[in-house]
């Protein structure tokens, strides 16, 4: 058990944004996402005391949120709406920025994963876990991890691409109307 | 992204996100100087990489605030503590001088002035309800009620914090326990019932025309609350669990 109760839970509540960044990338949803980060913050509070190694935190924060949306999937079988609620791809006001649109055409595609593989990209590439850590977290083998891994980039790549080629084709529909 | 030359993609995978030994990583640097379809994986494999962290690096929480508000509270705690000790010495020291013929451990034992702070500060609860469940409303206010016939006397305090469903609780349109709340915060000052400032917004947004019941508060996100009453000191008791047992 850890003696340091209370800067324990500071760094659980300053770990807010971070788990809320792998939470919106696992569910594409913002308000899903804020939900299951407050569960996660609020079970790790509640269950500090059963924390023995202090280093192990993040590892141990992403289970209770895996938990968390493993527990909301079931709930929630149906959850093909999570496409009516991910980020708008079409061009708008808040996505005249280029960046901004990227940004959102790559939270589609992540959305659009496969959850297994959204899971274990996001804690690899957002988080920086080793496999060994994310194996720990999902409870899963490494070299599933690696497969999923490797999943993950290549579809992602591909949807990527898919909307490049997309957004090229319909530039050179404006160019010939023009 | 096929396949080649005998460097596995998930190796390659494994060697843009630092999981190699310095070795292997070596000898794929130095197959990608003379390689370039390796070297155009691993680009790939980087380029995915980084978009994962353009789509995410810069996501919020819509109320995104760690508040450091817990270390000024500690501090102020830490200062009434001082003061009540202060207070504590004089009266002692008041007390001997006045009462030369008193027996020192009937004031000066820990064990009583420990008993008397137990007895002034009872566990503080707090329960957080986030389903939309009939059973849960039940049990939070058994349990409410509970809690302040014993403890409304010694100064103990339950707040209840709702989210998402729980939210349902303290609508005044569909509540089925309206009734019961108003009354209980008419009848004891100790208890606080409190929405979830971020779920009362994305229900108004979706255009819930959401009224709660008189004297909910709504300040901030549920969690916010949590935090800050679980950094209080308040026990944190989920509804499901009082269901439970």
């Amino acid at each position: 058990m850890i003696k340091n109760a209370p800067s324990l839970k500071n760094k659980i509540a300053e770990s807010r944004t971070r788990l809320y960044r792998v939470a919106l990338a696992w569910c594409g949803d913002q308000m899903l996402a804020e939900d299951l980060v407050h569960e996660t913050i609020a079970t790790s509070i509640d269950k500090c005391d059963q924390l023995r190694n202090e280093d192990q935190l993040f590892a141990w924060l992403y289970s209770i949120l895996n938990n968390k949306w493993c527990r909301h999937l079931r709930k929630n079988k149906h959850h093909d709406d999570l496409n009516e609620q991910i980020p708008c791809e079409e061009s708008g006001p808040d996505t005249i920025c280029q960046e901004l649109q990227l940004v959102n055409q790559v939270r589609h595609a992540i959305t659009n994963l496969p959850v297994v593989e959204r899971q274990v990209i996001s804690l690899v590439d957002l988080e920086d876990f080793s496999y060994c850590d994310v194996a720990k977290v999902l409870d899963i083998p490494i070299g599933t991890v690696m497969s999923r891994l490797h999943r993950a980039r290549k579809n992602l790549l591909v949807r990527m691409d898919s909307v490049s080629a997309r957004n090229a084709n319909s530039i050179s529909h404006i160019h010939r109307v023009k | 992204m096929k396949a080649f030359d005998g460097i596995d993609n998930q190796v390659l995978g494994a060697f843009i996100d630092g999981q190699l030994d310095a070795e292997t990583s070596e000898s794929i640097i130095i197959e990608m100087d003379t390689n370039a379809e390796v070297r155009e994986r691993v680009y790939q494999l980087r380029r995915a990489k980084d978009l994962v962290r353009l789509g995410f690096s810069k996501a919020t929480p819509a109320s995104g605030k760690n508040k450091p508000a817990f270390q000024s509270r500690w501090k102020l705690r830490s200062m009434s503590m001082v003061a009540s000790i202060t207070a504590l010495a004089i009266s002692l020291s008041s007390a001997l001088l006045g009462y030369q013929f008193a027996k020192h451990e009937t004031l000066i034992n820990p064990g009583n002035i420990a008993q008397t702070t137990l007895q002034q500060n009872p566990e503080r609860i707090l329960l957080h309800i986030s389903e939309s469940n009939t059973e849960h409303f039940a049990s939070t206010l058994k349990y409410a009620e509970d809690y302040l016939i014993k403890h409304e006397a010694n100064g103990g305090q339950i707040a209840v914090v709702a989210n998402t469903g729980g939210l349902d609780f303290m609508r005044e349109d569909i509540s089925p326990f309206k009734e019961q709340i108003i009354s209980l915060m008419k009848k004891y000052k100790n208890i606080h019932f409190i929405a979830c400032a971020n779920s009362v917004k994305l229900l108004r947004k979706k255009g819930v025309d959401l009224k709660l019941i008189d004297n909910v508060k709504v300040k901030q996100p549920a969690i916010d609350h949590i935090i800050d009453y679980v950094r209080d000191g308040w026990t944190y008791k989920k509804v499901e669990t009082l269901v439970k047992t």
